[in-house]
């Protein structure tokens, strides 16, 4: 009597690797690290909203020190955060090159049935937010921003005056309201996506997804839109300069 | 009824094509997109020309052969198959363009012509019951629920065509695959085979060549069965947990 062998499939070298090669474990790395970017948005939404609180924006100023509190927890953030938007942006690009090569020849009429132009536009979309982003770190997170220097009058780091001051040039606000609409328009397509690579989007809740997707993307838009607007509109005050104080030798010290 | 045509000619073996400008005269708006070419290719018979090399079996919308390319949607506009579209659809002097399916799992053989046998080569990866079904069962020997049958047959009604991969803006196949696996997989039959088949017939999707679902479904909206995009959602699950479990049975 022998033994019936059993069939167990192609046979792969390494399951994980099998998997996260194949084009939809490749979905499935862009949709967890975009699940992820997006959590990110929402929790630098929660943040940004503080400037609300206080006069002159000082929520936000407590924000800042709470979050620099332990540099080992917020540099883990960071580089954490780092890893994941290279992982997002280089299987995407991934995906698109991959894209490009199944369809070597274009119709030379092509009618769009259902597809919705920020689907269409998620490569270029994402590259212009990549480019807002690079701007933004570089502006507030790493303190080029000429109003980086400003200390509060508990001696903390500004930040309210930082942001609302940075936004009184309107060359500025505008290009974050551009990156705001381009940032709207990739989750309006990548909040459903996620739950479709993961295999939520069943025929009962297509819908709901669809239109709550939508939502959500906006709403968060318009809450980070918010704070430019208000400062251009001149409903965020700055501390006035006449009541500003230096900082103490000892006061923390910025990053 | 008049139509201007441009359709695609290419030569067999060669990569290359162009538009060739036809007139479509006098045709009888009560005749098919396929009855159509059939008039035109009978007047360039006549004419003593090469008459337009197209994909066509069944005629009645159940066959799948049908593979053209209408003003730019697969199967031409509205659900159905291009052998299920009536020139009354079109408006009289209407210039129609007709190219092949494009997608580069599918090369051209000739004209209108294209070689979809990598949709066949993907159901040989597991897009099949191995189970010996022996005699016709009893009815009701093996209990399906009612709504498991109608979501089954959802799938089921794929004709294997090819449109979807021809819409998809990344000539992707996963719709079809999506079908199979789905409808497959759903019942008891299938079930037992259904994470090597879902993992099967992914890698050779992907060895294909198709590209990858960026979830236009646009796919959903020019198949002529109607198989929703909510199949391919499923696979991503099935497909995320068949290789899982296989990872955890490779190490055990």
């Amino acid at each position: 009597m022998s033994v019936a062998s059993v069939y167990r499939g192609p046979r792969q070298p390494n399951p994980l690797l099998a998997f996260v090669t194949s084009s939809i474990g490749k979905k499935w790395v862009a949709g967890i690290s975009g699940a992820l970017l997006i959590l990110f948005v929402l929790a630098h939404l929660a943040g940004n909203l503080t400037i609300y609180f206080g006069p002159y924006g000082e929520g936000i100023n407590a924000y800042a020190e709470a979050l620099h509190a332990s540099p080992l927890l917020l540099w883990g953030a960071r580089g954490g955060l780092l890893v994941v938007f290279l992982v997002h942006i280089s299987t995407t690009l991934t995906l698109v090159l991959e894209n490009r090569r199944a369809r070597p020849q274009r119709y030379a009429v092509k009618a769009r049935v259902q597809s919705t132009v920020f689907a269409r536009t998620m490569a270029l979309s994402g590259l212009v937010v990549l480019s807002f982003l690079i701007f933004h770190v570089l502006q507030f997170a790493a303190g080029m921003s000429p109003h980086s220097h400003l200390y509060d009058l508990e001696g903390r780091h500004d930040v309210a005056a930082m942001i609302i001051l940075s936004f009184h040039n309107v060359w500025v606000s505008g290009f974050y309201l551009l990156g705001l609409l381009l940032l709207g328009m990739h989750l309006s397509h990548g909040i459903s996506s996620v739950f479709q690579t993961f295999g939520l989007n069943g025929r009962k809740s297509a819908r709901l997804i669809k239109h709550g997707a939508l939502f959500v993307s906006w709403a968060l838009m318009l809450g980070f839109a918010s704070i430019p607007v208000a400062s251009v509109a001149g409903y965020l005050q700055v501390l006035p300069e006449d009541r500003r104080v230096a900082p103490e030798p000892t006061a923390s010290a910025q990053s | 009824m008049n139509f201007h045509l441009k359709i695609w000619r290419q030569e067999e073996g060669s990569g290359q094509g162009t538009f060739q400008d036809l007139e479509a005269k006098d045709i009888p708006s009560e005749a098919s997109f396929l009855e159509m070419l059939d008039i035109v290719n009978d007047r360039l018979t006549e004419a003593g020309e090469e008459p337009v090399a197209f994909d066509h079996d069944c005629r009645e919308g159940i066959c799948g052969a049908c593979s053209l390319t209408i003003n730019g949607i697969p199967q031409g506009p509205g659900r159905g198959t291009a052998c299920q579209l009536y020139m009354r659809k079109f408006n009289d002097g209407e210039t129609i363009y007709i190219e092949p399916f494009r997608v580069g799992a599918f090369p051209v053989v000739k004209d209108l012509v294209v070689n979809r046998s990598a949709y066949d080569r993907i159901i040989t990866a597991g897009g099949f019951i191995s189970e010996r079904c022996g005699n016709a069962q009893d009815a009701n020997d093996t209990p399906v629920p009612k709504t498991v049958a109608d979501y089954a047959m959802d799938a089921a009604a794929c004709i294997g065509c090819g449109a979807c991969a021809a819409a998809c803006p990344n000539g992707s196949a996963m719709l079809f695959v999506a079908a199979k696996v789905g409808h497959l997989g759903l019942l008891p039959q299938g079930k037992p085979e259904a994470n090597r088949r879902v993992r099967g017939m992914v890698a050779q999707m992907d060895k294909e060549g198709f590209g990858n679902c960026s979830n236009f479904y646009e796919c959903e909206a020019v198949c002529p069965a109607g198989v929703p995009a909510a199949f391919i959602a499923k696979m991503n699950r099935d497909y995320a947990l068949a290789s899982a479990r296989h990872a955890v049975e490779a190490t055990a």
